[in-house]
């Protein structure tokens, strides 16, 4: 049976309206289906294995809140990715306020280790956990804005909008991240 | 020889740069090993973000349960604020409650001084007046029963509240010759306490726009506003 053309651009069309409609089983399918691309985002943002596992949760419990406001405008992948760096941009500034009244000394973070799973694509198992150890080592401004434009395709314009920073500033910290991530890979 | 920026690596890399200026980092790049070199390196970082495998599963315990116990707890908690909507706002608010009890007691107050008025000479006596302010909304006045009544109560208000309003205050403008100074200003002032009550219901309605209580005591205080300003001018 061919497929309908609203279930190619919206695969996940019936576990959603079933979810919206509150199924709690239709919304754990989504949630399997989903949970790695959320994950993988959340971890490269955040750079730590625990913050993501955290923010991952949070993703889904908010998602779960606005189902009724997901239209079906664009797909269910894509309104949970804007989902999720909306949380985790919402909970780096909490932790910047947070941190600017509590500063600890020596206070080492430490980046997503190479134990995390990583899969390898298209290149050696070493390159891949030397890349993602380089890009979880970036200071978290800087990270952030490489993730969502160089892995995420965001363009400068919206990663200004979601930062609120001007777009002059994401650039440079592009050119900052990519400057440090070649100096880390070059060793 | 001057070497390209990161920056400016970057840009050209990225397509950003004018035509101009992408032919002259071009024209450089042929000539510098090193810049060259660097540019390859670039490439190689952007292949890695391409290459970036877009999911990963968690590792760890299933993060379902947790996910959906906090969704279900969040219900019930979501049911209990239900709940609490029933309680009007301005049981919830005393500093609201006590201003809106104010207003009552003003308007009648002003509503009494009006039976005796005349020219001079009267005091603020106080004299059993009628029934209390009447319901002007052309709705019956027995108690609001739903959400709905007090929207279509308050609708039926704001249809004319303003012309309505308009036309008594001109009329009572042109009556001060008549009326006792006391009179007037015993009026003028209740009206400024009446409408002071209409701004903070407004407000706390804005900030609340759900709140029946607060709707239905600012549909009071409108239509007190009218009776007193009929009662003045009659």
């Amino acid at each position: 049976m061919p497929l309908k053309l609203d279930e190619a651009v919206h695969p996940d069309g019936d576990l959603v309206a079933r979810a919206q409609q509150g199924e709690l089983g239709a919304y754990e399918s989504l949630y399997r289906e989903h949970v790695g691309r959320v994950y993988a985002l959340c971890l490269r943002l955040s750079g730590d294995r625990e913050r993501a596992r955290e923010l991952t949760q949070d993703v889904f419990v908010r998602a779960w809140e606005r189902l009724d406001s997901f239209a079906g405008a664009s797909a269910f992948a894509t309104w949970l990715h804007r989902i999720a760096v909306n949380v985790f941009l919402e909970g780096a500034r909490s932790e910047t306020r947070r941190a600017a009244r509590v500063r600890f000394a020596g206070d080492a973070h430490e980046p997503a280790a190479a134990d995390a799973g990583i899969p390898a694509a298209g290149m050696s198992p070493e390159e891949r956990i030397d890349y993602e150890r380089a890009v979880a080592s970036l200071p978290a401004g800087l990270r952030t804005v490489y993730v969502l434009h160089d892995v995420e395709g965001y363009r400068h314009g919206e990663i200004a909008r979601l930062t609120g920073t001007a777009e002059g500033t994401t650039r440079a910290q592009l050119h900052q991240a990519r400057r440090k991530l070649m100096e880390m890979l070059s060793r | 020889m001057t070497h390209l920026t990161v920056e400016l690596l970057g840009d050209y890399a990225d397509g950003l740069l004018a035509s101009d200026a992408s032919r002259a980092a071009a024209a450089h790049l042929a000539a510098c090993a090193e810049c060259d070199a660097r540019l390859a390196a670039l490439a190689s970082l952007r292949a890695h973000a391409t290459a970036a495998p877009r999911a990963i599963e968690p590792p760890g315990d299933d993060l379902w349960p947790s996910i959906r116990d906090e969704i279900v707890s969040r219900g019930a908690r979501a049911n209990d604020a239900t709940a609490r909507r029933d309680i009007p706002r301005w049981r919830r608010a005393p500093a609201l409650a006590v201003a809106a009890a104010a207003i009552i007691a003003v308007a009648s107050s002003a509503a009494t001084l009006l039976v005796v008025r005349g020219r001079g000479g009267e005091t603020a006596s106080p004299v059993v007046t009628g029934p209390a302010p009447r319901d002007t909304s052309g709705v019956a006045a027995s108690p609001v029963r739903s959400a709905r009544d007090a929207i279509v109560r308050y609708a039926a208000l704001a249809r004319d509240y303003d012309r309505t309003a308009a036309e008594l205050r001109a009329a009572l403008d042109a009556q001060r010759g008549t009326l006792a100074p006391a009179t007037v200003a015993t009026v003028e002032r209740s009206l400024r306490t009446i409408d002071a009550a209409i701004a903070e219901a407004r407000a706390a309605l804005a900030r609340d726009p759900g709140n029946q209580a607060l709707l239905e005591m600012l549909t009071s205080t409108h239509e007190q506003r009218l009776d007193l300003l009929r009662r003045a001018t009659h």
